[in-house]
């Protein structure tokens, strides 16, 4: 069709010569190869709205921005692409803080683009400006204020790359008004690849497999980083061979599936207790694309005390940060672990100690009563799930709960706010984690805390049919908290009691969604077949006693070695 | 707590100076003085002295958080051979 075709619209003559720099965003979008967006629009941002229907990006209406953000985090962590939240300047742009912050701390990639005030009134306290550039900084791996619409192709190729590259990360990209209103000649389309991960070098490696050799307890230390790296089949299959008992953090769950041989359980606070027992016992402690958390290690001078430590990471600033580290191996962790060939240690007593632990602390499923045990819910739902099935978290008991009590047959199968600790991640994340994978068998297990700080997502389930399982563990409390304060604070309980919560079930019913309430154990097995079976979105409501925590636990500032029991 | 200097060699782009500053700050260091001796369009050089807020602080640490920045070049600290080339991509 020629330019100067009368039935052609101004507009569409317009974007065969130039484009909006609105335009230029959803066409860097599409050129980088997404499909899906999550997104709320407003005032600034409208311009993007504007160039969006049409095009090939689907976008996912939110209730919150928040949600957004956390449910673009599950969307990355299910795809291993980077996922993509939308929002407008001001209030839009600081209610996804907290999602951009959780992509932070777990080092997800996702691309974050907000709308600004146009730049002539920029720094002028304009309506709903504010420096979410700055604000942002602490949360980002990188962030972009665009000043030039030309420029759009190249830094949004650029985002992508930054936050998919080496130890991913969220990229924020500020967007102001009238660039995004601008009309330029239309730039030529930027592809970035990501950037290779620096490789380790032989002589580390060399030293790693010496040092393994001598261990006489080693103890393998599984980290987020494996899955992020791509590198959880080579760590399958050097430990196949090796043999080492192994623990990982909450977001290294899945990488050695839950019931295998080497398997021994989380570290940590709420890990098991033959987890903790064999790290602390061990004299070698081969740690992958982990970093020490203080969740991990409790106290950390007396972590592992006596262990000589390997350090596999992809970020050099990880290394010795908390843990002095007696080899160190930075570069791809996948390079590394396909590198680090050993043969099968000679440690069978160490490993008939470890599988004696693991009998011994094995955890048990009776409980006193006939209402609901949550972790027995939960480790009978898991092993009737499919094998395809998605946990995705909110925070508190529960989230501990899934954590020790479900089977992962693999790291993208448990999605979970693990460095931020984000109520209200559970919902969006389970949102995300469908629509990335529509055939998997995805479940948000929540609590009535957690579920409240983003209920209103409900009814994007609802417009958008999203066949999400939601179970939500009704204690009438702040179970977690309540559990410190019954044990660290004397049974001073401040603020914990949520006696008037609503109807959740019928809450539910009010967004268009099944649900149901059960509370006796005999209903247990009818609610996880129900679940199951539902096709469409469900919610079970299930009621627990309020006074069931976690277990076992180490306490605060306390060593590994000093885990409470029930 | 000791005084120590570091150099960061760094692209101007905007924000890069409270990007780094606010690094520096955040992870337990007080920034006593700031020196921009050399600006040119693609590089820039960062002296700063800083002293950390408590004694735990490894100054070896910071410098590969600093060289992970998008942008930065180089960090260099009072002593010549703590150079850390930049990991970032």
């Amino acid at each position: 069709m020629s330019a100067s075709n009368p039935d052609q619209s101004e507009k569409e003559r317009t974007a065969t010569s130039s484009q909006t720099g609105a335009q230029l965003v959803v066409k860097a979008l599409q050129d980088q190869g997404v499909d899906l967006v999550f997104g709320y629009p407003g005032g600034t941002i409208m311009p993007f709205y504007d160039a969006l229907p049409g095009s090939s990006l689907r976008h996912i209406l939110v209730r919150h921005e928040q949600a957004a953000a956390f449910a673009a985090d599950a969307y990355a962590r299910a795809t291993g692409k980077a996922g993509v939240c939308i929002a407008t300047s001001g209030p839009g742009a600081t209610n996804l803080l907290t999602g951009i912050a959780n992509a932070f701390l777990d080092s997800v990639p996702m691309i974050a683009i907000t709308g600004q005030v146009p730049t002539a009134v920029m720094g002028t306290d304009a309506f709903q400006e504010i420096d979410i550039f700055g604000m942002a900084m602490p949360v980002v791996k990188h962030s972009f204020l665009i000043r030039k619409a030309e420029e759009i192709p190249y830094i949004i190729a650029r985002a992508f790359q930054i936050a998919t590259s080496g130890r991913p990360g969220p990229v924020l990209i500020d967007l102001p008004k009238d660039i995004a209103q601008m009309q330029v000649p239309a730039p030529a389309p930027a592809i970035l690849h990501p950037a290779p991960t620096r490789q380790p070098a032989m002589a580390d490696i060399a030293d790693a497999i010496e040092l393994l050799k001598t261990a006489k307890q080693p103890v393998l230390y599984i980290g987020g980083g494996v899955a992020k790296s791509g590198a959880s089949k080579a760590l399958r299959s050097m430990n196949e061979i090796a043999g080492i008992p192994a623990v990982a953090t909450l977001t290294g769950l899945g990488v050695l599936p839950t019931g295998s041989e080497n398997f021994f359980g989380m570290l940590g606070m709420h890990g098991s207790k033959a987890a903790n027992i064999l790290v602390q016992k061990s004299d070698v402690l081969l740690v992958c694309g982990a970093r020490f958390d203080d969740r991990a290690t409790g106290k950390l001078d007396s972590f592992a005390a006596d262990a000589r430590v390997i350090h596999l990471d992809c970020d050099p600033a990880e290394i010795s940060k908390l843990r002095h580290v007696d080899v160190a191996v930075p570069g791809s962790l996948k390079a590394a672990i396909e590198q680090l060939k050993v043969q099968k240690l000679n440690i069978e007593p160490w490993r008939k100690q470890a599988k004696e632990l693991r009998r011994q602390f094995a955890f048990d499923y009776h409980a006193p009563g006939s209402g609901v045990f949550a972790p027995a819910f939960l480790e009978k739902l898991s092993r009737r799930a499919p094998s395809n099935f998605v946990a995705t978290c909110d925070v508190g008991q529960h989230q501990m709960w899934v954590a020790q009590h479900c089977s992962f047959n693999r790291p993208e199968a448990h999605l979970t706010s693990g460095g931020l600790g984000a109520m209200g991640y559970g919902i969006p994340a389970g949102i995300g984690a469908k629509l990335a994978n529509p055939k998997d068998c995805v479940v948000t297990i929540t609590g009535d805390g957690s579920v409240m700080m983003n209920i209103q997502e409900l009814a994007t389930i609802r417009r958008y049919g999203i066949g999400l399982k939601i179970v939500l563990f009704d204690n009438s409390a702040l179970g977690l908290v309540r559990q410190w304060q019954e044990l660290f604070y004397e049974q001073n309980f401040s603020e914990v009691d949520l006696y008037d919560n609503p109807d959740f079930a019928s809450v539910a019913r009010a967004f268009g969604i099944e649900a149901f309430t059960v509370s006796r154990r005999e209903q247990v097995d009818g609610a996880i077949e129900r679940l199951l079976k539902t096709n469409g979105p469900v919610l079970a409501h299930v009621r627990i006693d309020p006074r069931e925590n976690v277990w076992p636990l180490v306490p605060p500032g306390k060593s590994n070695a000093e885990m409470m029991e029930s | 707590m000791q005084t120590q200097m570091l150099t960061i060699e760094f692209s101007p782009e905007e924000g890069a100076i409270i990007r780094l500053l606010g690094l520096v700050e955040r992870r337990g260091y007080e920034v006593k003085t700031i020196n921009l001796p050399l600006t040119s369009k693609n590089n820039s050089s960062l002296d700063i002295a800083i002293i950390a807020r408590d004694a735990s602080r490894d100054i070896g640490v910071l410098q590969r958080q600093i060289s992970r920045l998008i942008g930065v070049q180089r960090v260099l600290t009072n002593i010549k051979t703590n150079e850390t080339e930049a990991q970032n991509v």
